[in-house]
């Protein structure tokens, strides 16, 4: 009994499950799932790299950048590369204790059981400060979501990470090397792990900021682009006035010469014109009420401002009050304005053009947000999607590319293009992950 | 038998427009009653929604009235039940005949509206006339031996749509995305949640052109297996591996030999 616990390394595989726990928010199949996964800690080192190698290469293949999974992942890479270290680490700190104080080494199995008291007291410490600082954790968290790119950039660092370490310890033990050297080396590959992880949280730091800035940007621009459209707004108001007075001037001028008949049909002139304009700009914001996501509001004002210039006629429709989206309103802000921009392009030079907005949102937080206008001719949609297809008279083409991009890489959303004789729409669809 | 389901929030309303469907049913221009029969009448959106899970062999004629107070509204019942059973028609019933209009006729495709302003007698000829239009269709689509087949799938979370399976060109798998599929069809281009495999097993017409993506063999107009490439119309086609020419050229030719 005592050989089989002194061989099977039982406490760095407790110590392990223990620390996953202790880091991670774990779900009911965690607990069923790691225990398996550490299962060839208790064999040895050589184990656990070719464990690596095949989980690895598992992963990547049936994947396909799930966010869950690159997270489990991480998390497990993770455990693997602290535990050794914190262990053998342990160890040697009560071996020399117990060098001084009884003057003489402990044997293996004993050592094993001691080490579990201070790696317990680990694995709680832990736990306590991840709780400290669960907000800025839950932070990164949602944000490295978005980005399955960027996590699983970070997975495959921290795999290779493990690739080398865990040969170095396989090396050792195979080999008989100087306890010393032993020592110095374990210290080492924890001043790296200790480095590389500060640096990959600034990374992320970093990356955060970025996407702010742009996110601010965007904004920004927006806003001004907003406050302009005021400008312009205030500017044609004052045109009205100086019209209103020369109309009433001219009023005057068919009065004075008693043409009461000239009079009574510019006066209904008058009045139908006045009514077309207030009527545009009404409905318009009356319509979007129920849409209170400030960035997208402002943006289908403003583009559907410009198509009533050119004379397009236009409508929104919005089924209920729409507070937030679940994905990043940034790539939804992108697409929208390049479908208003493809829409009001495509209807510049019809006659009896029209464009619509339909925003429905449906229960359990799924959402759809559809453009539709009117064409003339059959668009091909198909090659227009595609990234390396752009002729020169397909305009539209640069813009879809980037729509199926932003879809492609955004678990959120998806795509779906339709036309008929008259009509082509194009319905982005919002859910949270299938 | 034509399911007829009503979704009405006013007790009075939806028990005078069940009297005016009970009646039509008996008397109409037909010597015959209709084979058709109020299943349920009520106020719950989810009531019908049950209703319809548990009956999904039935072809249902629903009058919704659009409430869009209730978390789920009559344009998401509508939604649903327009995909369940080969012929399933949608009437609304609103109050303003104007409100959320390309909504509707987008998601939806309705067969009729009625609106609540018009006076009784005006609403009793609508309704009368929409059962019999709706009545005349489910009997044509039941006669008709030569029943479309359907391709379904599901775009959004528990919403099955269908479009009619010869439209359909190819599917493809998204790269990056989990069990998602593009799908392009004559007039249309969508993602739907799914697998290659489960595709393939349910309709015999689609095949493996490469490991990404499965071709409708139905719908392929000309085959180029020299170079490996299938055309669906004028500008759209799609290439098909090497290993796979031969499979999908016998194919092709076997199902020439099933229409002739």
């Amino acid at each position: 009994m005592k050989d089989i616990l002194n061989n099977l390394a039982f406490n760095p595989y407790i110590f392990s499950i223990c620390l996953t726990f202790a880091i991670t928010r774990p779900s009911k199949i965690d607990f069923l799932l790691y225990p398996i996964l550490f299962i060839p800690v208790l064999f040895g080192y050589q184990y656990v790299l070719t464990i690596i190698l095949v989980v690895q290469l598992i992963c990547q293949i049936f994947s396909r950048y799930n966010v869950n999974l690159l997270k489990k992942l991480f998390f497990y890479y993770f455990v693997l590369i602290l535990y050794p270290i914190l262990g053998e680490l342990l160890g040697w700190v009560i071996q020399i204790f117990s060098h001084f104080v009884l003057h003489k080494f402990l044997d293996y199995l004993i050592l094993n059981i001691i080490c579990f008291i201070p790696e317990i007291l680990i694995c709680i410490l832990i736990y306590f400060t991840r709780k400290r600082y669960s907000i800025k954790i839950s932070k990164i968290n949602s944000d490295i979501s978005y980005n399955p790119n960027f996590l699983n950039l970070l997975v495959w660092i921290i795999w290779i990470f493990n690739i080398v370490t865990y040969a170095i310890w396989t090396i050792i033990e195979l080999i008989n090397i100087k306890p010393i050297v032993e020592l110095v080396l374990m210290i080492v590959v924890l001043l790296i792990i200790v480095i590389l992880l500060l640096n990959l949280y600034k990374t992320i730091q970093e990356s955060q900021k970025i996407i702010k800035t742009r996110i601010q940007n965007a904004e920004i621009k927006q806003i001004q682009e907003y406050s302009s459209r005021l400008e312009e707004a205030n500017l044609t108001l004052r045109k009205a006035r100086h019209d209103y007075k020369n109309s009433l001037l001219s009023l005057n001028g068919y009065l004075s010469t008693n043409d009461i008949e000239g009079a009574k049909k510019y006066l209904i002139e008058l009045v139908n014109d006045n009514n077309r304009l207030q009527n545009a700009n009404k409905s318009m914001t009356l319509e979007l009420t129920n849409l209170k996501i400030k960035e997208l509001k402002y943006l289908i004002i403003d583009k559907l401002q410009q198509a009533q210039d050119k004379g397009i006629q236009t409508k929104v429709e919005i089924n209920k009050q729409i507070d937030a989206f679940p994905t990043s309103i940034v790539n939804i802000i992108r697409c929208v304005g390049i479908f208003l921009d493809n829409a009001i392009e495509a209807c510049q030079n019809q006659k009896n053009a029209k464009i619509s907005v339909l925003i429905t949102r449906y229960s359990g937080n799924n959402y759809s947000l559809t453009v539709q206008n009117t064409i003339t001719h059959f668009v091909d949609v198909t090659n227009s999607l595609k990234p390396m297809v752009t002729s020169k008279q397909n305009h539209e083409g640069l813009g879809l590319n980037n729509v199926n991009e932003i879809v492609n890489n955004d678990p959120y959303l998806s795509l779906e293009i339709e036309q008929n004789a008259e009509e082509i729409s194009f319905e982005l669809i919002i859910q949270e992950e299938k | 038998m034509l399911a007829i389901i009503i979704l009405e929030d006013n007790i009075n309303e939806r028990k005078l427009i069940q009297q005016m469907i009970e009646n039509r049913i008996q008397i109409n221009s037909t010597p015959y009653p209709y084979d058709a029969q109020v299943v349920l009448s009520t106020g719950k959106p989810q009531s019908v929604l049950n209703y319809i899970t548990e009956h999904k062999d039935f072809n249902f004629l629903a009058f919704l009235d659009i409430d869009l107070k209730t978390d789920l509204d009559g344009i998401e019942v509508a939604s649903r039940i327009r995909n369940i059973g080969i012929f399933s028609q949608i009437v609304f019933v609103t109050a303003d005949a104007t409100a959320l209009r390309l909504t509707i006729e987008r998601h939806v495709e309705p067969l009729d509206y009625i609106t609540k302003d018009a006076t009784p007698e005006q609403i009793k000829q609508k309704i009368y006339n929409t059962i019999d239009t709706a009545y005349k269709r489910y009997h044509i689509s039941l006669k008709s031996t030569m029943r479309t087949k359907y391709f379904t799938y599901t775009k959004i979370k528990n919403f099955i749509e269908k479009i009619p399976l010869n439209e359909v060109f190819y599917l493809s798998i998204q790269q990056k995305k989990y069990k998602t599929l593009r799908v392009y069809t004559k007039n249309k281009i969508f993602d739907c949640i799914g697998t290659l495999k489960d595709y393939e097993k349910r309709y015999s017409s689609l095949v493996l052109a490469d490991r990404q993506s499965l071709i409708n063999l139905e719908t392929v107009q000309n085959y180029d297996e020299k170079n490996g490439i299938v055309y669906f119309n004028k500008t759209t086609s799609h290439s098909v591996a090497v290993r796979r020419r031969r499979t999908i050229m016998l194919k092709l030719k076997e199902n020439t030999h099933d229409d002739s």
